[in-house]
């Protein structure tokens, strides 16, 4: 009974023509990057948090998560029809779905693709209602202790789970960490790192780091390629699949949706790491796995029913702890921090409207792209004549000024710039930017819980251990760096991200 | 087994935190350490750049030992173009304007892209400039010069 109270809570909030409207925008923006190649989410959101700052929050939440899944819609479209992955986590999805394409499924599949993920949102929306709250009643008893070790579990975690190289991510999280140290010490008052520039006493801005590292860095990382091209678009066809491949599809629905929502909610997990997993376990457990790569309906249905899971249960440590478990939720709580929110386990109680709205959002957004996506598609295929030497201009300009709306200043765009070029060096050199922003956004909290609670303990460090839930966060860290130095877990790790 | 020298991605991102690390920790030489009981300001800085440091010798070592992926080609005019065009949005706003500032540093960008046709690239940057000018300052009233400050409004 009290989860259709919230939900109705919740839709009641979205269902204002207001929230519809900004749903709906975020829905379509996502879409439009998703398909665009050379734009991703990260991108398209940090360029949109400034502009945030005048929306209410909720109107602003709703909108920058429908960018984020909506993005996943859009990216199955143009790997299916042109097997161009239109964002990072569809790059399985061109396997399988563009065979089917061209096989004059391309309806079919796109059918199958966004059935797919619509049933996956459903799920996973009514499991983050179910979820939330005992998780942030829990996380309401966590002392300074508790949440030092989460916040170190959740770093630890988003590192070993992370594409690419353990140490570099490592690298990159530490430098996020010394990034957020710039600026005035809580307990001190004394300043650090800003070079007696008055501007930086109260730290580096999350967001021109964020628009340079995301936003610039990838312009310029575009623009080393001439031009991004996919293969020949395909005839969409007959939109709905036969009996025969619904027969085969739905079991992959419901396997992608369970393994991406479990994905989900680990630290540096979400939409990439549950596409490429669900791929994987589908050719596993086919009886005919000869047929993946070949068009098979599973190696479709799985992976996007997967990553729409995991990209929405994403949003449960965010919401209920307050700690972003990959680069995208860092965006989310740099937005709900603009808005002046603490995030964190309070927002539930403090905020219902905001937090039951988020959620409603969800599935309200998922059934618009439905919309969006299926009968538009036409629409959407003629975007990618937008030729990138046109678009970018305008990409730049409006990076510049949001980093300037932010505080009104013109020091801010030069940060950008800054990181800009820092972003695009240090990608040259095969790192990643998610693991700076995680360590951005949690390294001034983890500061201050550390620090008051050897305070606390008078100095006594045991205290980590001694608090059983703080106890067994630390066991589970220390777990995870175990797992990543044993030689056959780091395998199957390449595995994962590397699908033939 | 030969080791040899080269610039690969490893070494490279290696000596990159071993110099950030080594930036914290010089101009942080000054704050107060404190011990664990009572951290003084400098006590995180200070271990968060020997870590640093640690990670980058770690991954400079495993470059040269193991080798890495090679680096290459670097975009190097669409990063000067494009990093140069936003350091002058910041220079030249305050007195530029935003319609000159933005369409100088849009055409200064789009000079990194792949094939720049002036005729189309002006017409664009003027027309984007106008656009914002009239959506963020006029409409939503972000606090910008629109003109010149030399054409004396």
């Amino acid at each position: 009974m009290d989860l259709f109270g919230h939900l109705f809570l919740g839709f009641g909030v979205v269902l204002s023509p207001e929230n519809l409207l900004f749903c709906f925008v975020g829905a379509l923006v996502g879409t439009l990057i998703g398909v665009l190649p050379g734009i991703g989410p990260a991108a398209t959101v940090a360029m949109l948090l400034p502009a945030t700052f005048y929306l209410p929050p909720i109107s602003a939440l709703i909108m920058l998560s429908g960018i984020y899944y909506g993005a996943l819609y859009g990216g199955s479209t143009t790997s299916i029809l042109l097997n161009l992955p239109g964002e990072s986590a569809s790059i399985v999805t061109c396997i399988d779905g563009y065979q089917m394409a061209k096989r004059g499924r391309a309806g079919a599949a796109l059918a199958v693709a966004a059935l797919g993920s619509f049933f996956a949102g459903t799920v996973c929306t009514l499991l983050i209602a179910i979820a939330s709250p005992p998780l942030a009643r829990l996380a309401l008893s966590f002392g300074s202790a508790e949440y030092f070790m989460l916040m170190v579990f959740g770093l630890v975690g988003a590192v070993v789970l992370a594409q690419g190289s353990v140490i570099k991510a490592v690298g990159m999280v530490l430098l996020g960490l010394s990034l957020g140290l710039v600026g005035t010490d809580i307990y001190s008052g004394e300043e650090r790192y800003t070079f007696g520039l008055t501007i930086l006493s109260d730290g580096i801005g999350f967001v021109p780091i964020a628009l340079g590292m995301f936003g610039m860095a990838e312009v310029i990382g575009n623009l080393e390629r001439r031009q991004v091209k996919g293969d020949a678009i395909v005839k969409i066809g007959k939109l709905w699949p036969t009996m025969q491949e619904f027969r085969e599809a739905w079991p992959a629905v419901l396997r992608g949706t369970a393994l991406g929502a479990v994905l989900g909610v680990l630290p540096g997990g979400g939409a990439l790491l549950s596409s490429f997993a669900s791929y994987a376990a589908e050719k596993k457990l086919s009886k005919e796995p000869w047929r993946f790569g070949k068009g098979a309906i599973q190696g479709l249905a799985g992976p996007e029913s997967a990553n729409n899971a995991g990209a929405q249960t994403s949003f449960i440590p965010m919401l209920t702890l307050g700690i972003p478990s990959n680069g995208m939720m860092a965006l989310l709580i740099g937005a709900l921090i603009i808005q002046g929110i603490a995030p964190g386990p309070r927002m539930m109680t403090s905020q219902p409207e905001l937090f039951w709205g988020i959620i409603a959002s969800m599935w309200i957004g998922n059934l618009m792209l439905l919309v969006i996506n299926l009968p538009l598609i036409g629409i959407w295929i003629q975007l990618l004549r937008v030729p990138y030497r046109l678009l970018f201009p305008c990409i730049v300009l409006l990076c510049a000024i949001g980093g300037f709306s932010l505080n009104n200043l013109t020091f801010e765009v030069g940060i950008i710039a800054v990181f800009g070029f820092f972003g695009y060096i240090v990608r040259k050199m095969g790192c990643e930017a998610a693991p700076l922003a995680l360590g951005l956004i949690l390294g001034p909290m983890m500061e201050e819980n550390l620090r008051r609670t050897l305070l606390l303990s008078r100095g006594d460090p045991t205290v980590f251990i001694q608090r059983p839930i703080s106890g067994v966060l630390l066991a589970a860290t220390v777990a995870l760096l175990l797992l990543i130095i044993l030689p056959n877990v780091r395998k199957t790790r390449e595995v994962a991200f590397r699908e033939d | 087994m030969r080791v040899r020298l080269q610039l690969n991605q490893d070494v490279a991102a290696g000596m990159t935190f071993g110099a950030c690390g080594a930036f914290f920790l010089w101009f942080g030489r000054n704050y107060e350490v404190g011990s664990a009981l009572r951290m003084g300001p400098g006590y995180l800085p200070m271990l968060l750049g020997w870590l640093l440091v640690v990670i980058g010798g770690v991954l400079t070592g495993k470059g040269v030992v193991v080798g890495g992926e090679r680096i290459g080609g670097w975009a190097v005019r669409p990063l000067l173009l494009v990093c140069g065009a936003l350091f002058l949005f910041s220079w030249m706003l305050d007195s530029g304007g935003l319609v000159l500032t933005g369409t100088t540093a849009m055409l200064l960008a789009a000079a990194g892209g792949p094939e720049f046709k002036a005729r189309e690239q002006v017409v664009l940057s003027i027309t984007m400039s106008i656009l914002a000018a009239m959506l963020f300052v006029t409409t939503l009233g972000l606090p910008m010069r629109i003109w010149p400050a030399f054409l004396g409004n």
